[in-house]
């Protein structure tokens, strides 16, 4: 008698139907349970497909596997170029991990050859799964260009084609991932630090692809999530720091921070919003050093006229020093010194960006900005028709500037992250090409502490 | 549906209480109405206009998030449109183009209404014009075209409604309880739970259809993935009586485990129109003239769910009862496929109580196709049901209970 068992995939999940043979307790695969809402069929989270099929097999059964969707595919990369030693490295190292794990690479080393290679390694149908729109166009472009645009399909803002190489971000992912987690071998995490979570994990855990990359070039996580890339991606199989390959690789570059102070007025309007604030903050004991602080302020200032008040003057203080006048006026000067070099231009919100653009004529990228136009103004910057571009956070990872020469960061937050990357950005690799990093921070102001926390890294050093 | 920012709960102890308003509170209705007729006034006007006026009118006001609420709901089925002498996206092209070509816009290089005014003869506008199409297409720049006409009381209630959808997006399980509904009902909600990809478990107590509802992935870690189904779902509960729904919830960015109450006394007004009840004349001259037989079968109502395989449930119509306590189950299918209806058949007679009696119209199939099923439990009719027939079935069949 055969003993015939079917396993077929199911909306993120697999579904195993014994049929009526009795399966032994050790036979069940790891991570199944009976779910009796389809006749107390066996059914497994997704991402345990490789080894439930061993488990199943090595447990002698005749497993029909209907769950596998994806097929082989013939991949070659059409311009085929040297790998540097570090991605050439990064690349055995992970084939020697059976294909599982992150690679952790400083921005602009060519992080997305590695995952080129891999893919035709693997040569199987795969998915990239990256963090914002303008980051699924550009792997969209640079999978078309190594392996055919008519290969090539992308999941996301606006778009829903899968091909045998289709790049999603990891919103669609989290919805999409349960209706065509079958049908890729491979899957491609970018900028992977974001998967850890419970929300963008489950991206990982609904998708049956035995193969798996990560790639990241700051893979700690403020809440230890990176513990998790070993369930969701596999081990950290490849690093290698800024320090180890600058001047090597990436551009030389160099920091310059310029000190701005506010007119009389803002002065004045400042200290008023900053004393409301601090006022409040006496009256109700809430100390912001405390670990809470923050989240005891937002708190109590929602339950009255007086909190609410005191929340107003925070983000007035704050947009005062963030946006004050002389900050433009330092701008227009630093735009006017390097009329000849590419510029990008950092800055906090979205109002400043509109600000900055309809003042210097720049365009701007926003998350508002659709995904045609901000294809065209990130063409119409590398290919020089563009000499600027203004921007909020929403450009903040991996996108490709290498014409970038100049960055201007006009406020920013005090994450660690966020600021390697921007620098990163104008850090691509360019023959003989110095770029500098502005940074304008306002005189006497809680924004200097921002700076302060933002300068804490390596790449500082 | 309210976003989670909106929504205005109290916590007690674990559970989550949204706070509903009160339709007949006077002062709301007058802020209400104000409320309605500002977004009204502002018909042909700027978002970024109503926005300001919004933030004026709602003020310190101590129901702020409500008035928000509201103008969500209002500007959800607003109509919003773009007003520009030139499309956006080109007059952006074309200014970014040619400051780029002579620029930098700075002290000692370009002037700014130099390019603004090549820009303008290029497009064909004046510079003014090129000045106010720049970023038309802004959120705030957009123009609200018109918005619904809709009464103070209706708006009122779809926010409750919209509170009591908000609060389940975050739901990871839902059991609802359920009482006194109709064969056909109870069929039109589960057709709805269908639609919304929700799978189910169903349990009987009593004359009580327990449901607990959730997803496939359910089954290995609570997730919200579903709340959403469950959130659009509640419309179609909320059309019947005599239901209770507790949901189990991940609340808040801790994602605590919180739970939410609610049943069918919140009077929670459903805008969803179908609830299934419809009944065909041949239906109600098949009841007629059953009873007009007066034989020892009695024809009862029945609403028990049968679960079948692959999360699909069959409720009979009917049921089937003799004075000697012999039962059948009756569910009459009028209206088919012939493509889906011998799957259909074939899952019940090998999943669903023996007694079960299928009676199908050969008549009124929506297409030219023949089911080809004989069985004993397979009562094939032309149009109208005969009792003398379908009880020589029943006989056949029947079980004692």
């Amino acid at each position: 008698m055969t003993r015939a068992v079917e396993l077929s995939f199911e909306r993120g999940t697999l579904l195993l139907d014994c049929k009526d043979i009795p399966l032994q307790p050790d036979d069940v695969p790891d991570g199944f349970l009976p779910d009796d809402r389809v006749g107390g069929k066996l059914r497994g989270p997704a991402h345990l497909y490789r080894r439930a099929l061993g488990q199943l097999i090595h447990a002698g059964l005749d497993v029909q596997d209907d769950a596998r969707a994806y097929q082989p595919v013939e991949l070659e990369i059409r311009r085929r170029r040297d790998p540097f030693p570090h991605q050439r490295d990064a690349l055995k190292a992970w084939d020697k991990a059976k294909r599982r794990g992150v690679v952790v690479l400083p921005t602009g080393s060519g992080k997305s050859y590695v995952a080129e290679m891999a893919i035709a390694q693997v040569a199987r149908s795969t998915l990239v799964v990256v963090p914002t729109i303008d980051l699924l166009n550009q792997w969209m472009w640079v999978l078309g260009s190594a392996f055919g645009r008519e290969r090539v399909g992308g999941v996301g803002g606006g778009l829903y084609e899968i091909n045998e190489l289709t790049v999603t971000t990891y919103d669609s992912a989290y919805i999409h991932m349960p209706d065509f987690g079958d049908r890729f071998g491979l899957l491609v995490f970018d900028e992977c630090h974001h998967l850890p979570g419970p929300t963008y994990s489950q991206a990982a855990l609904t998708s049956i692809a035995p193969y798996r990359l990560g790639l990241t070039a700051t893979p700690e996580r403020s809440d230890d999530g990176h513990e998790a890339f070993r369930e969701l991606i596999g081990p950290t199989v490849y690093r290698r720091d800024i320090d180890e390959l600058a001047g090597l690789y990436l551009a030389g570059y160099e920091t310059v921070r310029l000190k701005v102070k506010l007119s009389e007025d803002e002065r004045e309007a400042y200290e008023l919003a900053r004393e409301t604030y601090l006022d409040f903050l006496r009256q109700h004991r809430i100390r912001m050093s405390a670990a809470d602080g923050w989240s005891q302020f937002i708190r109590i200032a929602n339950r009255s006229r007086a909190g609410r008040a005191a929340w107003g003057a925070w983000r007035k203080s704050k947009e005062i020093a963030l946006r004050c006048e002389a900050k433009i006026e330092l701008l227009g000067e630093l735009l006017g010194q390097h009329s000849e070099s590419p510029t990008i231009i950092f800055t906090n919100d979205n109002d400043t960006v509109y600000e900055i653009s309809r003042r210097f004529l720049i365009p701007a990228i926003t998350h508002q900005t659709k995904t045609g136009e901000r294809q065209a103004i990130l063409q119409g910057f590398n290919d020089g028709t563009l000499r600027a571009v203004v921007t909020s956070k929403v450009l903040n990872e991996g996108v490709d500037m290498p014409a970038a020469s100049v960055g201007i960061v006009l406020s920013g937050s005090g994450s660690v992250r966020e600021h390697v990357q921007r620098l990163g950005r104008i850090l691509r690799r360019q023959e003989g090409k110095v770029a500098t990093l502005y940074e304008v921070i306002t005189e006497q102001t809680s924004e200097e502490q921002t700076s302060e926390r933002r300068r804490d890294h390596r790449a500082y050093d | 549906m309210l976003t989670t920012d909106l929504v205005r709960v109290r916590l007690k102890g674990s559970c989550v209480e949204p706070r509903y308003v009160s339709t007949s509170n006077g002062d709301l209705r007058k802020e209400t109405r104000g409320l309605i007729e500002l977004h009204q006034a502002h018909q042909g006007q700027s978002i970024g206009a109503l926005e300001e006026a919004l933030a004026q009118h709602i003020g310190d006001s101590p129901r702020f998030l409500v008035q928000r609420g509201l103008s969500k709901l209002l500007m959800d089925k607003a109509t919003i449109e773009v007003k520009a002498a030139a499309e956006p996206i080109k007059v952006r092209e074309s200014v970014f183009r040619l400051a780029a070509q002579h620029g930098p816009v700075a002290p000692g290089h370009v002037d700014r209404l130099s390019i603004l005014e090549t820009a303008a003869k290029e497009l064909g506008i004046t510079s003014e014009e090129v000045e106010a199409s720049l970023y038309a297409d802004l959120r705030a720049h957009e123009q609200l075209q018109s918005i619904e006409d809709i009464e103070v009381t209706p708006l009122l209630h779809r926010y409750n409604m919209a509170t009591a959808q908000a609060v389940l997006l975050r739901a990871n399980q839902v059991r609802v309880e359920l009482e006194g509904l109709k064969a056909k009902e109870l069929r039109f909600l589960f057709r709805s739970l269908k639609f919304h990809r929700l799978m189910h478990r169903v349990t009987r107590k009593k004359d009580k259809t327990i449901l607990e509802l959730d997803g496939p992935l359910s089954l290995f870690n609570m997730t919200t993935r579903y709340g959403l189904g469950l959130a659009l779902f509640l419309p179609s509960l909320c059309l019947f009586e005599n239901w209770s729904l507790s949901a189990q919830l991940t609340w808040g960015k801790e994602r605590k485990s919180m739970t939410f109450e609610l049943s069918s006394d919140q009077d929670l007004r459903s805008e969803a129109k179908e609830k299934g009840t419809w009944e065909g004349k041949e239906e109600k001259h098949f009841r007629a003239s059953f009873k007009a037989l007066k034989s020892a079968w009695k024809l009862r109502r029945s609403t028990q769910v049968i679960t079948l395989s692959n999360n699909e449930v069959l409720i009979p119509d009917y049921e089937l009862v003799h004075e000697d306590g012999r039962k059948a189950l009756l569910d009459i299918i009028w209206f088919w496929r012939s493509k889906s209806i011998e799957k259909k058949l074939e899952q019940r007679l090998n999943e669903a109580p023996s007694h079960l009696l299928t009676a199908l119209a050969t008549r009124l199939r929506a297409d030219r196709g023949q089911a080809s099923i004989t069985d004993e439990s397979v009562y094939l009719f032309k149009g109208v049901i005969h009792p003398k027939k379908l009880i020589d079935y029943a006989e056949r069949i029947a079980v004692r209970s």
